[in-house]
């Protein structure tokens, strides 16, 4: 038998819901484990802990009960009172406040992921074709360009 | 009951309220968080949530679950308050306590310290099932946890209890 079953069995135990004959098979199988049967024994003498918190009579609380009362009442009034701005601030905003950030976050990485325009693409080609010129005549102008600066 | 509204609140207020203020403060002994207002905040969240109260479960153990989220919510943001169990006895005392004898409030209040040193996880099972009575399918109920590891776990917490008494020098014989 598997030591979690016998954890079960004793917990039973404890809980009082194993008849005699049950509670005598388990002290038999709990020969084999030493230390469960150490456990068994340990758990078996607790006090019983449920007078360590008396049952309070009610009276105690009447004022407490009262305040809670007192707060769900106006509650009630401001709910009842401002229908649009309860809906809008305690019910509306809560249910669609994370939808539409979440939407934000969605569209922000969708246009950060998009290709760029064919503008920027133009001009990073002018650019490129300035400094590295595919045909010859476009770097003579280039060259032509520099002298004139220079020379002055 | 079927299922409540909003207009039968003062009957389930009237009915829970003491029950859930002995088992929550049994949870949340040696702690700073005050039953009270625990409490408070629970009538209150519970009657703004009322429609969703599914009616399958019993009331009581709807209103446990929302007040224990509530503690474990206030134990997240009291982090660094870790060494409950440095507190004197004297601070395990309730304000409705009749002690037949000082033997007797010595006792009580060494237990009720012990069970205060068990981890939240344990405490919570022993608090529900030893003090408060429910069955282990309500307690599952609350918790969420499955009844073989519920009584595994009442297992654990009844070792340590016992192992925390025996190291108070409390006679368990």
């Amino acid at each position: 038998m598997k030591r979690t079953e016998l954890e079960i069995r004793i917990t039973d135990a404890s809980d009082g819901i194993l008849a005699p004959e049950e509670l005598r098979q388990l002290e038999a199988d709990l020969q084999a484990f030493p230390d469960l049967m150490a456990d068994y024994h340990a758990i078996m003498k607790l006090p019983d802990i449920e007078p360590v918190y008396p049952k309070p009579n009610n009276a105690v609380f009447a004022a407490r009960i009262a305040e809670i009362r007192n707060q769900i009442s106006e509650n009630e009034e401001l709910s009842t009172n401002s229908p649009v701005f309860y809906e809008l601030s305690l019910v509306w905003f809560k249910r669609y406040a994370l939808a539409a950030s979440l939407m934000v976050v969605a569209l922000t990485s969708v246009f950060s992921l998009l290709q760029p325009g064919p503008e920027y693409l133009d001009s990073t080609v002018m650019m490129d074709e300035l400094f590295y010129p595919a045909e010859e005549s476009a770097a003579d102008v280039y060259v032509t360009y520099l002298d004139e600066f220079t020379l002055d | 009951m079927g299922k409540p509204g909003k207009n039968d609140f003062d009957t389930i207020i009237e009915e829970n309220y003491p029950r859930l203020h002995r088992s929550v403060s049994a949870y949340l002994a040696g702690s700073s968080v005050e039953p009270d207002d625990i409490l408070q905040e629970t009538f209150l969240k519970a009657w703004k949530n009322i429609s969703g109260f599914q009616g399958g479960s019993g009331i009581y153990t709807w209103l446990y679950s929302i007040a224990r989220n509530l503690c474990i919510d206030e134990f997240r943001k009291r982090k660094h308050e870790k060494n409950i169990s440095n507190k004197p006895v004297e601070e395990f005392e309730l304000a409705w306590d009749q002690f037949s004898g000082e033997d007797n409030r010595e006792e009580i209040l060494l237990l009720r310290k012990a069970i205060s040193q068990l981890p939240e996880l344990l405490r919570t099972i022993v608090v529900l099932k030893s003090i408060d009575g429910l069955t282990y399918p309500e307690i599952e109920e609350i918790t969420g946890v499955n009844q073989q590891t519920l009584k595994n776990r009442m297992f654990r917490a009844r070792k340590e209890l016992a192992d925390i008494l025996k190291n108070m020098g409390v006679d368990q014989s």
